[in-house]
């Protein structure tokens, strides 16, 4: 429950308000706010419908995009020499989730959602912004998850790579004594080092390439994200951090003049 | 001053508190009287530098060897069935290596174990190392591979104890060399082949023809006679010119090389001397 509060920003927003209700400047914001909504409302309401239909369409649009990125990079474009076993199966693996995620996706299709999505906007831009927010961390939840797989897997062919590399010069690295070693195999741990090492060696730009693919999608995400939580969170919580939250949420004391003011 | 202070007693030792400044070391009469000259230099005959060269000779012809036969299975131009014969004669050779030449008693249960690792990770990575490359043309496989190849010469022991001598970097820049050819390759089985007889060749091949040249010094040479002419031979078949350079060059390193070693050696001079860096004295094994 304390994670879910955590979270979303939509409680955390709701609580800032709660606790500038009184102050006059907060009165002002939240008219603003309000007014802005109402003008967005006013421009949006009369189609509605045409819009969350568009929205559906832009994302099989981002879904049918990524699958298309997946199949150029199964003929190994602008010259990458990817490995072809390899490159085939981390595409049928993406390609998978990517159909995962539209099955998903698919769940939220629900009326009454965008019914509150769009009634929201009754209490204010930045609450509207907020569960804009809050939803869209659910919707792209799997791509964290595609980020995630395409980096772990890069870094670990990236760290064995270099573990392969000192042993095949003959070296390990020593964490005790922060230093390389010498070390003499035997023949077959010798045998075993270099194999591994040259096929880790021609399989890391294939996985590379895939983890360029999905950490740059991640980032378009977050970059999104954090424009809709700027909106979100602009106005309120900015005021009420310096009060409260500061305390609440990172465990921090409480600001110098409250723990000062009993001491003088 | 300074030498009658010498027969005072100065003592090149650390341990103690003398009456000279730190930097002393016993004046220049006592300095210059430990020079001395080619302390370490081994002085070889004509013979001796041959059979030297012979050895290094026979890496290169054994790699050349194993160059000819993957370009001849590749094109189909010699049967499979000559891997099986290659391959019975490395265990043929491995057995006469523990009978006659091992300078310890073989440990056949780890042996056997090395025999079963590799065998069973040369097969699992077989189908892995055939489609390693697929993407990548036949030009730059080639060269790398014909590059490694040189590097594992380089760092190869060929019997003489030098510092530039690595057994782990020969051995894996040999192999990966290898393993760029096998890439090549449509079939499981002589990849399969091919992959076990390199790594022998490059794990083992220097114990024993280094063995082989310390125990039978006429034999090896007999046998590298006919490994060099075959090799010739072998190259004439892919190009002419190619086999003649290749001639010539053996030529070039069996005997003009020693001849120009005899030459420059008696101009050799090293100083040894108190400023040299202190070595640990090595036990005699």
């Amino acid at each position: 429950m304390n994670w879910i509060t955590e979270k979303s920003v939509l409680i955390r927003t709701v609580e800032a308000k709660l606790l500038l209700m009184r102050t006059f400047s907060f009165t002002r914001l939240l008219a603003l706010d309000v007014a802005i909504s109402l003008y967005i409302w006013n421009v949006w309401a009369p189609d509605w419908n045409d819009n969350v239909d568009s929205f559906w369409k832009q994302t099989s649009h981002v879904a049918d995009n990524l699958n298309g990125t997946i199949n150029w990079l199964r003929d190994n474009p602008a010259g990458l020499k990817l490995n072809t076993p390899v490159n085939e199966t981390l595409a049928w693996f993406f390609s998978y989730h990517i159909y995962l995620w539209t099955t998903f996706i698919g769940f939220l299709r629900y009326d009454v959602f965008y019914r509150y999505v769009t009634n929201s906007l009754v209490f204010g831009l930045s609450t509207f912004s907020s569960m804009i927010y809050d939803l869209s961390q659910i919707f792209f939840l799997h791509f964290n998850c595609f980020d995630a797989y395409a980096t772990k897997l890069c870094y670990l062919c990236y760290y064995t790579l270099t573990v392969l590399w000192s042993l095949v010069r003959g070296k390990k690295h020593n964490p005790l004594r922060e230093r390389m070693d010498t070390i003499t195999l035997d023949t077959r741990q010798q045998f075993l080092a270099t194999s591994l090492f040259v096929i880790l060696l021609f399989i890391l730009p294939t996985v590379f390439v895939y983890f360029v693919v999905f950490r740059s999608l991640r980032l378009a995400v977050s970059a999104i994200q954090t424009v809709i939580y700027f909106f979100a969170t602009w106005p309120f919580q900015i005021f009420a951090l310096q009060k409260y939250l500061v305390r609440k949420y990172s465990g921090k004391p409480i600001a110098e003049e409250t723990s000062d003011s009993p001491a003088t | 001053m300074t030498s009658s202070r010498t027969t005072i007693g100065w003592q090149k030792i650390l341990y103690r508190k003398q009456a000279f400044p730190d930097n002393y070391s016993g004046g220049d009469a006592q300095f210059l009287k430990e020079l001395r000259k080619n302390v370490s230099v081994v002085h070889y005959d004509y013979k001796s530098a041959v059979y030297g060269c012979m050895n290094f000779l026979t890496h290169l012809d054994t790699l050349t060897m194993y160059f000819v036969l993957f370009l001849n299975i590749l094109h189909s131009n010699w049967s499979p069935n000559i891997l099986y014969t290659v391959f019975v004669s490395t265990i043929a050779l491995y057995l006469f290596f523990c009978k006659f030449l091992a300078v310890v008693v073989a440990n056949s249960k780890e042996h056997a174990r090395t025999i079963v690792t590799l065998f069973l990770f040369a097969y699992a990575f077989t189908p892995v190392i055939r489609t390693l490359t697929t993407s990548i043309s036949t030009d730059t496989i080639y060269s790398t591979s014909i590059i490694t190849a040189i590097l594992s010469c380089l760092f190869h022991d060929y019997g003489v104890k030098a510092p530039v001598v690595s057994y782990p970097t020969s051995v894996s820049s040999g192999l990966s060399s290898a393993i760029f050819l096998l890439s090549r390759l449509e079939e499981d089985t002589p990849t399969l082949l091919l992959l076990v007889i390199a790594f022998t060749l490059h794990a083992y091949g220097a114990e024993f023809r280094n063995r082989m040249f310390h125990v039978y010094p006429v034999a090896s040479s007999l046998i590298f006679t006919v490994l060099s002419s075959f090799s010739v031979y072998c190259i004439s078949s892919f190009s002419i010119e190619l086999s003649v350079f290749w001639a010539l060059l053996h030529v070039f390193i069996l005997f003009v090389c020693p001849l120009i070693l005899i030459l420059k050696q008696t101009g050799k001079c090293t100083i040894h001397g108190p400023w040299d860096e202190a070595v640990p004295i090595k036990s005699i094994n």
